[in-house]
């Protein structure tokens, strides 16, 4: 990078700033204004959120008959009172059903590469979220937000494929998995620690000493001459260093642009206040030391998770995230639940027995209701003369079909919130053996980008 | 991997698959010595009965009819103009009664041969409402009817074939949800067998009839079956042939012509066992009516020509063939099934280089995974080839006589654990920034140093952003730690420069763990003097270029030096340090590292030799215990997914957890400081306890928290599969998993994996309250009856049963729901055991598999890396050496610092010379 760029584009940075802290930022003053964005009703930004549930579904819980959301199966029960703002679809395969490749499909389209090596990882494009947060980077703080609720696992898997790929659903580019955060308090801090309505409004590294504009061009000239001294494969290791530190220098940028638009008012800011006492309330007494995911019962977990994306989204401070519920191979405890005793993954294997099935379905209706609990608190957030639902698309989708058989054939998919106008809702979509790609391509579309994924073109019809 | 374990396993699969045919039955098998091809070439064919037989067919290879089509009332059955059709393609026919023998003969133009079989299911199955009994009689009549029957069909030489996926069967209603999985069946297979078998809910009841049964050669004798199947004119190659009954005479006299010698068991029928006569007769059903081949000559193959030694050499003539017969049409560029593409080796030296491929093809075919059932098979003598060739590589491989290569290590990242170290050390500061990063991945290996996993994602800079900005606070607030970072004071103004300059020379050459270079120097000075001129304050403006040394890339990948002009190259002092310290201490060298290799001196064998035992005595080596120790053997997972369940365990708090995390790395912390003998891993007569722990595992006098050793008397607790943490991590959140424990003793221990099992394998009960029978042993037992499970699990559980005294939290049982545990077991190769005290003993016997596999581990941990077949006279020579030297632990880390790979690096381009060993 050329590093007289980085001069210009750091005093108009300062412009910014100055700019950024000395108004007041009303509810919508600014208009969301992007050259290619899809945008709500009142010009708000359209979100996206991408829930991983893995392990698949019992369809004989799961399945909805008709076309419309009229009746919903049990599983599906927990969104009834969101019925409006939701479409199942049915016949859309994983393009790799399977633990570890399934995972890293659902949101890339494509099948990855099977490898038991991580430098060989590859999915073939970026994930879905990732392409939103890079289309719409310019408005927002911190475009993308991984959150997940298992730890990355080492190792290799099924049919010698790396664990990496069970690990991440959100991957930068075909071969760059984004790590997920664990622990909502620290997401939280990366969002929000610094936030209030009268100073600086922007997020950002939360404490301690930040570099000045001369540390960043110094450790990227580093990087420069370190690279020629260094083999072949080694200098593409290192490009990985370059794009970061250029990353994290674009977002110290955006953070003080004057086209960021965060709305922080007193009604979205006593809303993070509620939320960092709640955090502190789980977590401030935790105990700290040896756990790398949180000791928090696993649905308030799931909570205090969406409930800072939530806010991420609300504050405008993020336009995608997602979220895995955890790992593609779950084995997490899930005998808290009434009628369930076992793991999440030896469930799902459920020899097609009515017991067996019966507590897959239980498992699988509290994902929903998990989901539920996300699709009310974008509800309850008001924007404009709307809400955030409205200006939303949420997608819950899984790695395989049915924990049973291990293929990506009818995976379950969720789809919810109007994309500012542009989705409906109470549909049960018959996709007929449909790659989940061309759900992609149609959710882009109607994002108002002009990305496709997967290797094809192709839309889905009658979303 | 696996074969080094088992290279007796086919002796096993005999062992089960006679299960149920008594103890003494068994003992003829195991006398047939599996050293010697005759026993490998045993041929099972026995009685059986159409309900075997349908299963076999039904399972996988019956194109069904719907249930509604057909009448209850046999007599009245008329086929319907599809099933007509069908009728009319079919080659054969089976019917099982007149009755249908004679509608059938009305049909004009049958092309088919019919085949009556005598089989009396009713009679067998007095009701199957929910109560049904079965009947021995009953059964050895339709036994010996189906018996006639085939044999009649096989010996009068209608047969023009012998491919069973010829066979289509019609069946009735109750048949449907037996056979309801098989649709993709339809496409293969064409005629019908028509019966009118009332099995189907007898089956279900038994939890049979929704799994599918594999006729997977991993059971029994199916891999031995399929040669003599498939291949024609095979069949004289078997020496024996083992029946559960007398065969009738006819056949047997026809085997005996081909020169096959003949066995009779007892079909072992018992009421309580009859699934696995099911599993015995359908196998063997399969058996007979696979050998039958009309073409074949009488004894034609017991005058086998004597056999040439297949070597390295014969790829083109031997091993080309039979990929291009068996393997290719999946395994192509085109297909590329599982990833493996034969069409890449069409010549000796592609071949050669990945001796690891056709290892694992060879436990595949060993195994009887590979190729598909439903594919030709290769003969037993083809098989013998493919074995002989890849053993050959395999040596050639070992011995080092394909060259010397020291691999490629990726620029390795600091990982979170060396980062939170290195601050520590490079400082003195108790800070652990790292604990916020992202957690890592890891490699193959399973280790989180594993340069290629180490990814440098935005988030994660971002992390390292900010926690620089925190390092520098904290340093700054630090009294000492302040005055230690400016340790040169300017009291001038001209005095600044000079005084920044030896500050940021020594702390970014600390950092950067070399000598700093002269323009990244120049560098750290213009942020400072940037700072300078806005600050003018000289330890205000030193901030800015220590942020920037904790940001650079110097600091946060360990970038070796590198001679792009040389093949290989000797690591230099300063990198050796940097190699020692990660694995060792997972952080920076120290000052007496650093002084050696300034001075040129590390790379000395003497001084290498006395730093790693100096290394390995310092105490932190306690980041092997906890992490090369933890990832190894899994008690890392207790920060993760370890995961009783706490309403049926309410002592297994977060102190319990801690304890054990405690327990596990203390002991290894023991090894080390001690330089004990590796094989403690296995059985310790100690252990590292404290009130909590010793309470849980019933161990007398001990109080307090604190951890300490304790001498134990209990033969049965000792090494880490007595440790609770380990216990744990094989268990599921409600019960322990004798599968889970297996697997890992030889994944873990022996480093032999059993293969992958099947996607589609059937659940067991999860919680061991409210069993099918009371202890989990037997439950799963009873399971395994699936012969899809049944060949791997004979190697796995065994040993997990050996460790069914311990409960998912690692406390001691005796009985399960009331009733006793029996923890005796026998392995693959005939070892019996009664407790785990018994187990561990028979472990400490392969010794060689298990220091072979710690080598490995340490190995690829050291390097960062995942091995290659380069490295394998390497983990060779360092295996031999730790055993010369009575398995002391620092042999092993000294070995393997003073091995060709870690001394070592290479270009990018170097190609490996072969060596001709010497005569």
């Amino acid at each position: 990078m050329n590093s007289k760029t980085f001069e210009l584009s750091r005093r108009q940075m300062l412009r910014g700033a100055g700019a950024c802290i000395s108004l007041p930022l009303l509810e919508a003053m600014i208009p969301f204004q992007s050259a290619n964005a899809a945008v709500g009703a009142e010009g708000q930004p359209i979100r996206f959120a991408g829930f991983f549930m893995p392990n698949g579904v019992a369809h004989n819980h799961w399945d909805i008959k008709g076309s419309s959301l009229s009746k919903l199966s049990r599983s599906l029960q927990p969104l009834a009172e969101y019925r409006d703002y939701v479409t199942t679809i049915t016949g859309l395969n994983n393009p790799s059903g399977a633990h570890n490749l399934g995972t890293a499909a659902l949101f890339t389209g494509q099948v990855p590469k099977k490898t038991p090596n991580p430098a060989q990882v590859n999915v073939g494009n970026a994930s879905f979220d990732q392409i939103v947060g890079n289309a719409f980077k310019a408005n927002t703080t911190l475009p993308t937000l991984e959150l997940g609720m298992s730890s990355p696992s080492k190792g290799v898997g099924m049919n010698g494929a790396t664990n990496v790929y069970r690990s991440f659903v959100s991957w930068k580019n075909a071969t760059t998995p984004v790590p997920h955060e664990l622990n909502p308090k620290r997401a939280f801090d990366r969002l929000f620690k610094n936030v209030s309505v009268t100073s600086n409004p922007n997020a950002g590294p939360s404490s301690g000493l930040k570099p000045d504009s001369s540390v960043l061009d110094i450790v990227l000239e580093d990087a420069k001459s370190l690279q020629k001294r260094l083999g072949k494969a080694d200098q593409q290791k290192l490009d990985e260093y370059l794009t970061a530190v250029r990353e994290v220098e674009e977002r110290l940028e955006r953070q003080a642009s004057a086209n960021v638009n965060l709305n922080i008012t007193p009604t979205t800011l006593k809303a993070i206040r509620d939320t960092e006492k709640k955090l502190n309330k789980a977590l401030g007494s935790g105990k700290k030391g040896l756990s790398a995911v949180p000791q928090i019962p696993y649905q308030e977990y799931g909570r205090l998770m969406m409930d800072v994306m939530a806010l991420a989204f609300w504050s405008n401070s993020t336009v995608a995230s997602t979220l895995m519920f955890g790992d593609g191979l779950h084995g997490r405890n899930m005998s808290f639940l009434e009628g369930v005793n076992g793991n999440h993954h030896s469930i799902s294997h459920h020899g097609n027995k009515p017991k067996g099935l019966s507590e897959f379905g239980l498992i699988n209706q509290f994902f929903v209701s998990q989901l539920a609990y996300f699709l009310g608190r974008l509800e309850s957030m008001k924007e404009g003369g709307s809400n955030v639902l409205e200006n939303s698309v949420v997608m819950l989708g899984s790695n395989i079909s049915s924990g049973q058989v291990h293929n990506g054939k009818n995976i379950p998919v969720i789809v919810a919130g109007h994309a500012g106008g542009k989705l409906r809702g109470n549909r049960n979509i018959q996709a007929g053996n449909k790659p989940i790609a061309h759900l992609h391509n149609s959710l882009l579309s109607k994002m108002g980008i002009d990305k496709r994924i997967g290797g094809s073109k192709e839309k889905l019809r009658g979303v | 991997m696996l074969r080094r374990f088992l290279c007796s396993l086919f002796l096993v699969f005999c062992t089960v698959f006679f299960a149920g045919c008594g103890e003494d039955d068994s003992k003829i098998i195991s006398n047939q010595k599996p050293a010697t091809s005759a026993a490998k070439r045993t041929v099972f064919v026995s009685d059986s009965t159409i309900h075997f037989f349908l299963k076999t067919f039904g399972e996988d290879n019956i194109a069904i009819r719907k249930a509604e089509e057909l009448s209850n009332n046999e007599a009245e059955w008329k086929p319907r103009s599809g099933d007509l059709a069908r009728l009319k393609s079919a080659e054969f026919i089976f019917v099982y009664s007149k009755v249908n023998a004679g509608w059938l003969s009305k049909i004009d133009s049958l092309k088919g041969t019919v085949v009556e079989i005598a089989a009396t299911d009713s009679e067998m199955i007095p009701s199957y409402d929910g109560q049904a009994v079965f009947d021995p009689e009953h059964a050895a009549a339709v036994a010996k009817g189906t018996r006639e029957a085939l044999a009649k069909y096989v010996l009068t030489g209608e047969s023009q074939r012998s491919r069973l996926d010829r066979f289509v069967a019609v069946v009735d209603s109750r048949f449907a949800p037996l056979i309801a999985k098989s649709k993709s069946l339809n496409n293969r297979f064409r005629p019908i067998l028509y019966s009118s078998s009332r099995l189907s809910p007898w089956i279900g009841e038994r939890g049979v009839s929704a799994k599918k049964i594999d006729l997977n050669p991993k059971f029994a004798i199916a891999g031995d079956v399929v040669d003599l199947t498939l291949k024609q004119n095979k069949i004289g190659e078997a020496k024996w042939i083992v029946w559960t009954e007398e065969p009738v005479a006819e056949l047997k006299s026809s085997l005996a012509n081909r020169g096959l010698q003949s066995v009779v068991l007892n079909p072992g029928v018992d009421p309580s066992g009859d699934l696995k006569l099911l599993a015995v007769m359908r196998a063997n059903l399969e058996a007979l009516a696979k050998i039958y081949d009309p073409k074949a000559k009488p004894g034609q193959a017991t005058a086998a020509a004597p056999k040439k030694k297949i070597g390295e050499g014969d790829f083109e003539t031997t091993i080309l063939p039979f990929l291009d017969n068996y393997c290719i049409e999946c395994h192509d560029a085109d297909t590329g099934e599982g990833e493996v593409e034969f069409d890449l080796y069409s010549k000796l030296w592609q071949a050669e280089k990945v001796p690891d491929l056709w290892e694992s093809a060879v436990e595949l075919i060993e195994m009887g995974e590979m190729p598909p059932r439903k594919k030709d098979q290769p003969s037993v003598q083809e098989k013998e080839h493919f074995i002989e060739w890849t053993e050959a590589l395999s040596q050639k491989w070992d011995s080092g006589a394909m060259g010397r290569d020291p691999g490629r290590i990726t620029l390795r990242r600091l990982n979170k654990n060396e980062y939170n170290y290195t601050i520590r050390d490079l400082f003195g500061l108790k800070l652990r920034p790292a604990d916020n990063f992202p957690e890592e991945t890891g490699g193959e290996a399973g280790f989180d140093n594993n340069a290629d996993a180490l990814f440098l994602p935005p988030l994660l800079m971002e992390n390292y952003v900010e926690s620089a900005g925190i390092i520098v606070e904290t340093v700054y607030r630090d009294p000492q730690a302040r005055a230690r970072y400016l340790y040169v004071k300017p009291t001038k103004a001209a005095e600044a420069m000079p005084a920044a300059r030896k500050i940021l020379r020594l702390w970014a050459s600390r950092a950067y763990r070399k000598p700093v270079r002269k323009e990244e120097l120049d560098r750290l000075l213009s942020i400072y003097q940037r700072s300078m001129n806005k600050e003018k304050n000289f330890s205000k403006a030193m901030q800015m270029p220590l942020l920037a040394i904790l940001i650079s890339p110097n600091f946060i990948y360990r970038a070796e030096d590198f001679a792009p002009k040389k093949d290989v190259f000797a690591v230099s002092d300063y990198d050796l340090a940097s190699r020692l310290s990660y694995f060792l201490w997972s952080s920076m060298p120290d000052g007496k590292l650093f002084e050696l290799a300034q001075n040129n001196e590390l790379h000395k064998p003497a001084v290498l030799k006395a730093q790693v035992e100096r290394m390995l005595k310092d105490k932190r080596s306690r980041s092997l215990s906890m992490h090369f120790g933890g990832q190894w053997f899994k008690w890392e997972d207790l920060r993760s997914t370890i995961d009783p369940d706490t309403k049926k365990f309410p002592m297994f708090t977060f102190e319990l957890r801690v304890s054990m995390y405690q327990e596990s790395s203390a002991f290894f912390d023991y090894l080390l400081q001690n330089n004990r003998s590796v094989l403690e891993l296995i059985d310790s007569d100690y252990a590292f306890l404290n009130d909590r722990l010793a309470r849980l595992y019933g161990i007398p006098g001990v109080t307090g928290p604190q951890i300490r050793k304790v001498q134990l008397t209990d033969k049965n607790r000792g090494g880490v599969l007595g440790m609770g943490s380990v216990l744990a991590a094989t268990s599921l959140p409600l019960r322990s998993s004798p599968a889970k424990r297996g697997d890992w003793v030889l994944t873990e221990i022996l480093g032999t994996p059993p293969p992958e099992p099947p996607m589609n394998v059937a659940q067991l009960p999860e919680d061991d309250r409210n069993l099918e029978f009371k202890t989990f042993r037997e439950t799963l037992e009873a399971h395994r009856e699936d012969p899809s499970c049944a060949g791997c699990h004979a190697a796995i559980d065994p040993i997990g049963f050996g460790l069914e005294n311990f409960d998912s939290i690692g406390r001691w049982r005796t009985t399960q729901n009331g009733a006793t545990i029996n923890t005796s077991g026998e392995l693959p190769d005939g070892r019996k055991f009664q407790s785990p005290a018994e187990l561990r003993a028979i472990l400490l016997e392969e010794k060689d598999l298990f220091v072979r596999n710690m080598a490995e581990k340490v190995l690829a941990y050291a390097l960062g890396r995942e091995l290659t077949p380069y490295d394998r006279p390497i983990i060779a020579k360092i295996s031999k050496k730790v055993a010369e030297d009575d398995y002391q632990i620092h042999r092993m880390f000294l070995e393997v610092v003073q091995s060709y790979p870690f001394l070592n690096r290479r270009s990018d381009s170097y190609k490996p010379q072969r060596i001709t060993p010497k005569k």
